[in-house]
């Protein structure tokens, strides 16, 4: 699996780089100073990975990041905490503050590389195969899996797909959110962002930002904010409080 | 719980004497309570009925009219201006003329409509203007004391307004001050230089230090030498270049160390004009990117230029990239120097020139 960064000072690249060499066999492709060589390099080259720092000058990081090929999965890079939010919504695998920590890292490469891997081994015609009112059928490596509403823990949007998280297992299939949300009709599960639907039942604690379900953090989008606090809490709960 | 309503209660007092949408309210309750004193009180019975109905609406108009004189016009005139002496004695002369018309009031009802109390006039003029005082003296203080309770009730709501406008704009200059954006860039640039080269690291850490000790403290001096600021530009420029690849900075200064340390200026006057030309001076070729600046005394003046070379090819995307630091600086020399200074900002097809000359 290769990857590429992109970032306007050079020593942060250079960390960069010791950085991903210390913690994953990534290979790195190439570092660029601005997104238009970037974007040159894009043309010919398709790499599994861009780390993406965010205030450059000439291109933004955030604009460029919408002009990517599909298949390239988004790391931010930023000493900007506030674009935060924002990033989610581009479908971004994760976002880095810097100076960025080791463990951190690892942590969002490991993401990236379970769902480049779910994207290439699942055939990308992965589909959902039947539903009813408690459970659903995905195919799957040419099997079929039976996933049970209620064993399931939160759905993430990413690209073209689904990742269905539940207690065993990540299933990747291709759909969009809304059509998964609007097929699982329990009253249980919210939509809290723009690449999330979580299932309220597994909820164990949430803030303003952020929802925490089994050692999983879903980031909560603004505009959802409000609607997810007061119907997760029937209603006792005002926004601010 | 009986202490909490006791609070209320006060509370509910203190709010009718001192808000405007009492106020109708107020002066109504006033004149009702001072009729009833004056109604039951001091008109001798033995006259007549007629004299007796007369007498209380020529008090009631005569002590009315000097409460209100008091609390609208000697007052706010008088005593809110600190001028007591004034006060107290057009008080007194507001008393006499007030006595004094009652008299004379008194006087004419005998003589156009009842001779026959003419005997008592010595005595009831005697008699009068004594309850007369003893009723209109603890008026004025009463009314005098709650307009003093107004206007003190006011002023501290307005001091406390002021003194939050003026923390906010402290805290927001503050928020200016330090760029969070370039502190953890750079501290992101020391974790790589301390693997790739950790004295160069050092070297970075005690700039840093240097520039926030002078961002945290001396910017909050009104005054900080010459020699300290171009310090601090010289940090800021060289830590600059650890960011960038390609930055050529020079710092030219045409006077001697002493001249430099016994000149005082107020503190980030060029700070917004040098962060600018790191902003514009972007090479998207990877060229060399150029600032200058040169600080020179000259007859009893300070002449600042700041040059950067501007990349033709470069476009910002961002247009309002100068957001709020030129207008901010500009209205900050306007309120130091009114009229003393002169700025001048060139700008050509490959260089940006600042010219800022100020008074010592």
């Amino acid at each position: 699996m290769n990857c590429i960064i992109i970032d306007d000072e050079p020593l942060a690249r250079e960390e960069m780089q010791m950085l991903i060499n210390e913690t994953s066999d990534l290979t790195i492709l190439g570092d660029f100073s601005n997104a238009m060589i970037a974007l040159d390099f894009l043309k010919n080259n398709e790499p599994d990975i861009i780390f993406l720092d965010i205030e450059m000058p000439l291109v933004n990081g955030l604009d460029f990041a919408e002009k990517i090929p599909k298949n390239c999965l988004v790391i931010f890079t930023t000493a900007y905490s506030q674009y935060a939010l924002k990033s989610y919504e581009l479908d971004a695998i994760d976002y880095l503050l810097k100076p960025i920590d080791k463990n951190r890292l690892e942590k969002s490469i490991n993401k990236a590389v379970l769902y480049k891997n779910l994207l290439s081994n699942s055939t990308p015609k992965n589909t959902l195969e039947s539903e009813s009112d408690d459970f659903l059928f995905i195919k799957a490596d040419r099997k079929f899996y039976k996933i049970n509403h209620v064993d399931i823990l939160f759905i993430e949007g990413l690209k073209d797909y689904v990742v269905i998280h539940t207690k065993s297992q990540k299933l990747i299939t291709a759909m969009n959110l809304k059509t998964i949300h609007q097929k699982i009709s329990t009253k249980s599960f919210i939509r809290v962002s723009k690449s999330y639907v979580v299932n309220t039942d597994f909820i164990d604690s949430f803030d303003n930002h952020t929802i925490f379900i089994n050692e999983n953090e879903v980031p909560i989008g603004e505009v959802y904010r409000a609607n997810f606090i007061s119907q997760y809490s029937n209603g006792l709960l005002d926004l601010d409080q | 719980m009986s202490r909490e309503l006791i609070e209320q209660r006060e509370k509910l007092i203190i709010n009718f004497i001192i808000e405007d949408r009492y106020r109708i309210c107020r002066h109504v309750l006033f004149c009702l309570v001072f009729f009833s004193i004056i109604f039951f009180n001091s008109i001798p019975s033995d006259q007549s009925e007629n004299y007796r109905y007369f007498m209380m609406v020529v008090v009631y108009i005569v002590f009315l009219a000097m409460v209100y004189v008091n609390i609208y016009v000697l007052v706010p005139k008088y005593f809110f201006k600190t001028r007591y002496f004034l006060y107290l004695f057009y008080l007194i002369l507001t008393v006499f003329i007030g006595i004094n018309l009652l008299a004379q009031s008194i006087k004419l009802y005998q003589h156009f409509f009842d001779n026959s109390i003419h005997v008592y006039t010595n005595k009831i003029e005697v008699r009068g203007i004594y309850s007369a005082i003893v009723i209109v003296v603890p008026m004025i203080m009463v009314t005098t004391t709650i307009k003093l309770l107004q206007k003190w009730k006011k002023d501290s709501l307005q001091i406390s307004e002021l003194q939050t406008l003026t923390l906010n704009m402290e805290l927001n200059e503050l928020k200016n001050q330090i760029n969070p954006h370039f502190l953890f860039n750079m501290l992101n640039n020391v974790k790589a230089l301390i693997r790739k080269n950790p004295e160069t690291a050092t070297i970075v850490i005690i700039k840093l230090s240097e520039f926030l000790r002078y961002q945290l403290y001396e910017n909050n001096e009104e005054k900080t030498p010459l020699n300290s600021e171009i310090t601090f530009l010289t940090n800021f420029l060289e830590l600059e270049k650890i960011r960038q690849e390609n930055l050529i900075i020079e710092i030219e200064n045409l006077s001697n160390q002493r001249q430099l340390n016994s000149i005082f200026i107020p503190p980030n006057l060029f700070t917004t004009f040098v962060e600018n030309a790191v902003k514009h001076s972007i090479n998207i070729s990877n060229e060399a990117a150029c600032i200058k600046i040169s600080i020179e005394i000259k007859n009893k003046k300070l002449h600042f230029t700041c040059k950067n070379s501007v990349d033709p090819n470069y476009k910002n995307p961002q247009k309002n990239y100068n957001g709020l630091g030129l207008p901010n600086i500009k209205r900050r020399l306007d309120l130091l120097y009114k009229n003393d200074y002169s700025l001048d900002i060139k700008s050509t097809k490959n260089e940006y020139i600042v010219n800022l000359i100020l008074p010592i």
